[in-house]
């Protein structure tokens, strides 16, 4: 058939373009970022995560928290996440050269968490949000997380990691609530999130005018 | 093709026995009937399957849209949890029922324009095993806590391969199909669908392999994500949708596309734009702006192809919109046809970095995403499908009045979701973007309007009930007995 | 940063326009973009051809409206 060569081979040219365009040009441009190292402190910007942080990532995914909530905040002029507080600067793409794989997200039913572990640093705060949303934070419509928890009766001494509820949530006398290892590397996760706390050369930090 | 006449016997049911042919316009007509009589199993297989992940993904879709409105609603397990049952949701229509039912009126169309019968039909049901395996162990995983949170890719790498290898069958086979075509001209359907079978198996194996087989750094996933869920739609949905309607709308009414030139004017400019496309999905995200500005730019180029086919679509129609009323499929091809337009131009506007700016983290890009899912590429298939599986059961189907009610709660239950969540997400935007105005004002401004998407989400799921109860009855070929269907007559 | 990746990808592109000019050029004289409108018939044949509606509401004919008293359902 006399048109197939034109056909075939743009079928073929048009889909190459975009994909050296849009796969191999940001693989090489964005998958080869080194932490800045302090020449003083030698200490690593962005830090990395914990073993256990790493685990949380996994428990994140699990859970689809990305459905509801972002980790990108954007600049000055393109959103008003700074205004918010939800980070000191934007973030940029060597912010995420530690993860496994990167939640950016796409919807904010719930707020942006690029920088909740600074925002939010009590543990404490985080296991009752887990558990009952509606306790630290009123009207919201996340919904409870008690699967990553387990209820037990006290055997002795109280477990040093059970966490406070107020009735109605909380556990009857002689029993107590602790989070599970899902629980605690998703909490562990969740402080470690601190991606534009600090500077970098390419993104300094930014200032919302009042 | 002169033996397959000759063997063709005179069976009544198809062959017009009665009515005295010449020999010529006959193999024209055996020739149909063969090829649809070899495609019978696989692509009703295939259809049997994609109506079955539509009712379940319905299900699905009901469950996360309550739990918006009732956060407390089915949440003490874990496997039914909102961020598992979306995803669920999600891959049950997009691979489920959407890849599936693209793959059977791909196969269909493919077969039907080439002309030829499908040989060695049992690859295919191969493929059909695989791939509703494939889809079954993903979903099961996810609802299980193994899904990747990576939107369009959740299925952890051991369910994608055996997606993919189904997929993978049915593409080459496709492309076997249309190496053996009959000689003349290939048709501009031939032409989306060739592409999309070919692109699509590119699309999903660099997306997994980049993100999941081989990581590279987190920060190319954003880009390689975004490329692969926008092509996934732009390259692999949307042809196959449009090669529907390029066939069924003239093929209908009995009239020749408006204008050829500006098809194959659309055909080009459609590969070349929307490869492109993807990028603007992480507009102020942690990403080089020319990487950004090249599918913004991209994604503005596709009111080209959006216009071009929009013109050949609808003044096709001109003149013949009376064919809406005794027509099933030309009534919801035509509505797709118009969400296509629609949401392209909507599309092409939200790649506006201002537009963006509002709409990006809203329900606004829900309701976008299912006037182009729903309202355009399903609504298309449901016209395919009544149009297609009569002819591959010899039978019609059992009830007009069923069609109607599937089409209006369709339609009405799409048009209405996409207005409010359109209009919600709006509201929700605009506080999002006001500091003064507190996080929760912006989530509870939305949730007025979700309400009202559950109740149009239930209205979608009883059109998909009584579709799926039409199909049921249409195979045990139940309704009023006639010697065969008035579809295959010639009118009187 | 240079980095040679960039200058294949750059040559990659600039070839991929030659080719795609080439082919384009070839098919225009080999008359492949000649009578352009003609593909839109293909669709049809003598059993089904232009002018012929082929799909109706069930119990009708193909390009009628079914009465009222045809419907299947009542």
């Amino acid at each position: 058939m006399n048109r197939m060569p034109l056909l075939l081979t743009g079928i073929f040219l048009t889909f190459f373009s975009a994909w050296l365009g849009l796969v191999a040009m940001p693989y090489i441009h964005l998958g080869r970022f080194k932490p800045q190292v302090d020449d003083v402190t030698r200490e690593e910007t962005p830090p990395p995560f914990s073993g256990e942080a790493l685990q949380g990532a996994t428990i994140y995914a699990a859970n689809g928290c990305i459905y509801c909530h972002s980790q990108q905040v954007r600049p000055l002029e393109a959103g008003a996440d700074l205004e918010r507080g939800w980070g000191a600067r934007r973030t940029v793409a060597r912010d995420y050269m530690r993860d496994k794989v990167a939640y950016f997200g796409t919807s904010r039913t719930g707020p942006d968490l690029s920088n909740i572990g600074a925002r939010q640093p009590s543990a404490e705060w985080h296991y009752q949000h887990l558990y009952q949303p509606q306790v630290v934070s009123k009207g919201s419509i996340m919904p409870a997380f008690k699967f990553l928890f387990e209820k037990r009766r006290i055997s002795g001494q109280p477990s040093a990691d059970a966490i406070k509820m107020q009735p109605p949530d909380e556990a009857e006398p002689g029993w107590e609530i602790v989070p599970t290892r899902e629980g605690k590397q998703l909490v562990a996760y969740l402080l470690s999130l601190k991606r534009s706390t600090y500077p970098l050369p390419e993104a300094p930090e930014e200032t919302p005018a009042k | 093709m002169a033996a397959l006449a000759e063997a063709q016997p005179a069976k009544p049911s198809l062959a017009d026995s009665i009515d005295p042919s010449t020999t010529e316009s006959l193999k024209y007509k055996a020739e149909r009937a063969a090829i649809d009589r070899s495609l019978r199993g696989p692509v009703l297989c295939f259809i049997g399957g994609a109506i079955f992940w539509l009712l379940l993904g319905s299900l699905f879709a009901l469950i996360a849209s309550i739990k918006m409105n009732v956060p407390g609603f089915l949440g003490d397990s874990a496997f039914l949890t909102f961020g598992r049952v979306r995803p669920a949701h999600l891959n049950a229509v997009g691979y489920g029922w959407g890849a599936q039912i693209a793959m059977a009126v791909g196969l269909w169309l493919m077969a039907r324009l080439c002309r030829i019968e499908v040989r060695h039909g049992g690859l295919l049901y191969m493929a059909f095993g695989l791939f509703n395996a494939g889809v079954m162990i993903g979903i099961l995983a996810i609802l299980g806590g193994q899904g990747t949170s990576v939107e369009w890719l959740e299925f952890p790498t051991y369910a994608a391969l055996v997606v993919f290898a189904g997929f993978a069958l049915v593409a080459i086979w496709a492309v076997i199909m249309f190496r053996f075509r009959q000689p003349g001209h290939v048709y501009v359907s031939q032409w989306y669908i060739l592409a999309a079978f070919f692109w699509f198996p590119w699309l999903y194996a660099t997306a997994n392999m980049v993100i999941f087989i081989l990581p590279v750094q987190a920060a190319v996933q954003g880009p390689v994500n975004w490329w692969y869920g926008h092509n996934a739609l732009g390259l692999f949905f949307t042809p196959i949708a449009l090669a529907t309607a390029y066939y069924m709308i003239p093929k209908v009414i009995g009239r020749p596309v408006h204008s050829y030139y500006l098809s194959i004017l659309g055909f080009w400019s459609l590969a070349f734009f929307y490869s492109w496309n993807g990028m603007h999905h992480l507009i102020g995200g942690p990403f080089p702006a020319w990487l950004i500005s090249a599918s913004v730019v991209a994604s503005i180029m596709m009111v080209v192809p959006v216009i071009t086919t929009g013109i050949n679509h609808h003044f096709t129609m001109v003149g013949h919109f009376n064919a809406l009323r005794w027509s099933p499929t030309l009534r919801f091809t035509v509505f797709g046809a118009m969400c296509y337009t629609l949401s392209s131009l909507q599309g092409s506007s939200m790649a506006i970095r201002s537009v963006n700016q509002v709409t990006h983290f809203t329900h606004y890009t829900i309701g976008h995403a299912h006037l182009g899912l729903y309202g355009f590429f399903t609504m298309i298939m449901f016209g395919a499908i009544y149009y297609i599986v009569p002819r591959l059961v010899e039978w019609e189907w059992p009830s007009a009045s069923l069609i109607r009610w599937h089409f209006w709660l369709s339609a009405i239950g799409v048009s209405a979701m996409f207005i409010v969540l359109s209009i919600g997400g709006l509201f929700q935007g605009f506080a999002l973007e006001d500091p003064k105005i507190s996080f929760l004002t912006s989530t509870n401004y939305a949730n007025a309007f979700l309400w009202m998407r559950s109740i149009s989400g239930i209205a979608l799921t009883a059109a998909h009930i009584i579709f799926a109860s039409s199909f049921a009855l249409i195979l045990l070929h139940a309704g009023v007995v006639r010697r065969r269907p008035t579809l295959l007559d010639r009118p009187a | 940063m240079y980095n040679p990746t960039y200058t294949f990808i750059a040559v990659a592109i600039g070839a991929a326009v030659v080719f795609a000019l080439f082919a384009f050029y070839y098919a225009a004289r080999t008359g492949q973009l000649q009578n352009l409108e003609e593909g839109s018939k293909v669709i049809f044949d003598e059993k089904e051809p232009v002018g012929q509606p082929t799909d109706a509401f069930p119990g009708a004919q193909p390009g009628t409206v079914p009465a009222k008293s045809d419907s299947t359902k009542s």
